[in-house]
């Protein structure tokens, strides 16, 4: 016979950092949808959460590590603040960006290196001026990272920590951890941490390409001739 | 009308900034002693020989009358900060209508918080007289008062404050006169006749029966100003306290002028090597104190100073027309402002280090994007038909060719699209990236990863990454 719940433990439970073995937690605080469906339905907060630390663990440049967030960093207007760039790996094309429908009037680069990148993230979320901070912090330690966890939790900002694929054994203060991969049929996302029990399986999105996916599945074409003469109309 | 007067009843110790038991004199007199000296048993107007054996360490300094009517003007500047009516009642009032403004400021009780917090922040001592006539008001702030019955303050006020020679003095006291109350109970017809036609003039000025026009502070159309320091200053940071009263200046300057300012300077002066010039920049129009004071600790942070500083000078000479904020119907508040953070990462991290980004109309991607000090509102260039990659990377990255085909990473690449030929630049060939003839092309790695390649008579070069 099952044993009656006690009411406090109904209480400890609305908590929404604390949740049973096989659901997720509760919903914290507010969340941005990611724009698949898929993604979703496996993330506690139905979305991206804004509001505390996601990190994104990636290889190589290129597998789609942005395009990823694309449909959320869309929906957040003018209102919501900035977007701001901390430390990213390579230059952004202003062109890029305009064309997948981002504003470049609400966007901001900060080059930063090493600790400095960290303590631009940090005094960045205690501004309360921003909508989504995107942070390369690939030599962050624990303990800075519990800082930036700690300055987020007061924010509404999407806070994205990218750090490369080698620290996924390493622990982390961070909710919502991601490691992406890229394939030739999506981009596959395998969350390794989440305020919920473990996904089995990483999940393959076709998320948008400057080509459609079907493109990959066409045979190889030789390339081009190397163009040597000059053009001439 | 509401007029609240001031009285830095310590400016002439106060602005020599001496260390403590300290005191101003004139004539072997005392004319203000700092607070530890008065706590001595020191006061205004005891000989200097009986001031200094109550207090062998007092340090006595001549008065400097020149410095003191500079810091009563500076602090006209500052109290623009809270109305843009101000009056000098030299040697040490100002005399502010704040009738219009307690509305702003939350009402009476924190506009006067507010005052005496940023007087004590410069280490300034206070009283303050408020009143409906300038004249009472001025007059109140012997008792401190900041009643609302101020009629009847004003009538409790003895009969010194009216400043008259000592022979009225003397009469006065015979006639058994102590209070203005009093004098207020006397026909003024014969007051006049016994003591002068001034003083019955004087006495319906306070009360409001005559007119009594103040002659308005004019604020200065450049912001100069000088400060000396009372010691030679050997650490940057030390100067902070003292530019603390010139940036405070500034922002109460800037308030009454509806002003706001993007860059100033701050020049310390040295006494053998010409002066260092040190630039306080902010992100974007601005006249707030808080903003002012952070960029120059950190400013002051970072600098090494060649030698010893005696004087700051802080120079505003290029103020804007800056409205002030609507406050919203319902105290909505929307997204913090993230200027004065982008203002301390330049501070710590350079001014280049913080930027957004613009399009350029060129067809060569490496100009396509440039740096921008601040993101425009509004870009007038059209971006290219096809998608561009959100990565470029600053130098092409050569690749090498296998079979006639690229590869990256030792595996072949494969290409997903036709040339796009990108011929441009003929113009800039020798200042810039000049002249291009190039065929890109979408790839993508064996690990899934899109790339951006192009190929001209050189070889096959990797440009960017569809991040």
């Amino acid at each position: 016979m099952p044993k009656p719940v006690p009411a406090d433990l109904d209480a400890l439970l609305n908590r929404p950092d604390l949740w049973r073995g096989g659901n997720c937690a509760r919903p914290a605080g507010a969340a941005v949808g990611s724009g698949h469906a898929a993604l979703d339905a496996v993330l506690p907060d139905g979305g991206w959460p804004c509001g505390s630390l996601t990190e994104v663990l990636t290889g190589a440049l290129g597998a789609g590590e942005l395009s990823l967030f694309l449909p959320a960093l869309r929906q957040l207007d003018a209102e919501a603040g900035w977007i701001v760039l901390v430390a990213p790996p390579a230059p952004v094309h202003a062109p890029a960006w305009h064309q997948l429908g981002l504003p470049l009037s609400r966007l901001l680069v900060v080059e930063a290196g090493g600790a400095d990148a960290a303590w631009a993230c940090e005094q960045l979320l205690g501004s309360g001026a921003l909508a989504a901070l995107l942070a390369w912090l690939p030599a962050a330690d624990a303990r800075s990272l519990r800082r930036l966890q700690l300055a987020s939790s007061g924010s509404r900002t999407l806070s994205l920590i990218f750090r490369p694929e080698r620290v996924a054994s390493q622990a982390s203060p961070a909710p919502l951890r991601l490691a992406l991969r890229g394939r030739h049929d999506g981009l596959q996302v395998d969350i390794l941490k989440r305020r919920g029990p473990p996904l089995a399986q990483p999940i393959t999105l076709s998320i948008e390409r400057p080509l459609p996916w079907s493109r990959l599945d066409q045979p190889v074409r030789p390339p081009a001739p190397v163009a040597t003469a000059r053009h001439t109309a | 009308m509401r007029w609240l007067a001031i009285h830095f009843f310590r400016l002439p110790v106060e602005v020599l900034a001496l260390p403590a038991p300290a005191a101003a004199v004139a004539q072997q007199r005392i004319v203000a002693a700092d607070r530890p000296a008065e706590q001595a048993g020191i006061r205004p107007g005891m000989r200097l020989a009986d001031a200094l054996a109550l207090t062998a360490a007092l340090r006595p300094h001549e008065r400097q009358p020149a410095r003191e009517h500079a810091m009563l003007e500076s602090l006209a500047c500052w109290a623009g900060h809270f109305t843009p009516q101000v009056s000098l009642a030299p040697p040490d009032t100002l005399l502010l209508e704040i009738g219009g403004c307690l509305r702003l400021f939350g009402g009476q009780a924190a506009l006067l918080d507010a005052i005496r917090q940023g007087a004590e922040a410069q280490g300034l001592s206070l009283r303050f007289g408020l009143a409906d006539t300038p004249l009472a008001a001025h007059w109140l702030t012997l008792a401190d008062s900041t009643a609302d019955d101020w009629q009847a303050a004003l009538a409790a006020l003895p009969v010194a404050v009216l400043a008259l020679n000592d022979g009225a003095c003397k009469r006065l006291r015979a006639l058994g006169l102590d209070t203005l109350g009093q004098l207020f109970a006397l026909p003024s017809a014969s007051l006049g006749h016994r003591f002068g036609q001034q003083l019955p003039l004087q006495l319906a000025r306070a009360r409001g029966e005559l007119a009594d026009p103040q002659v308005p502070f004019a604020f200065p159309e450049r912001f100069v100003q000088r400060l000396e320091l009372p010691a030679r200053v050997e650490h940057a940071d030390h100067l902070l306290f003292a530019a603390r009263r010139l940036l405070l200046a500034l922002a109460g300057w800037l308030a009454a002028r509806m002003a706001g300012i993007s860059t100033c300077t701050l020049v310390l002066q040295h006494e053998d090597i010409p002066p260092t010039r040190l630039a306080l920049g902010f992100a974007a129009l601005t006249r707030d104190a808080e903003r002012f004071l952070r960029v120059t600790r950190e400013q002051l942070e970072r600098h090494t100073l060649a030698e010893p500083v005696v004087e700051l000078q802080l120079i505003a000479d290029a103020p804007q027309d800056l409205p002030g904020n609507n406050s919203a119907l319902f105290g909505q508040q929307g997204a913090g402002d993230i200027g004065p953070v982008v203002e301390r990462l330049r501070a710590r991290l350079g001014d280049t280090a913080v930027h957004g980004l613009a399009l350029q109309d060129d067809h060569r991607p490496e100009c396509a994007s440039r740096a921008v000090d601040w993101p425009d509102e509004k870009s007038a260039a059209q971006p290219a038909a096809t998608q561009r990659p959100l990565w470029l990377k600053p130098e092409p990255q050569a690749l090498h060719e296998v079979a006639g085909r690229p590869t990256h990473g030792g595996t072949p690449l494969r290409l997903l699209t036709r040339a796009e030929r990108i011929e441009s630049g003929w113009w800039d060939a020798d200042e810039a990236l000049g002249d291009l003839r190039r065929d890109y092309f979408v790839a993508v790695t064996a690990q899934g990863n899109w790339l951006w390649i192009f190929r001209d008579p050189a070889g096959w070069w990797l440009h960017g990454y569809f991040g």
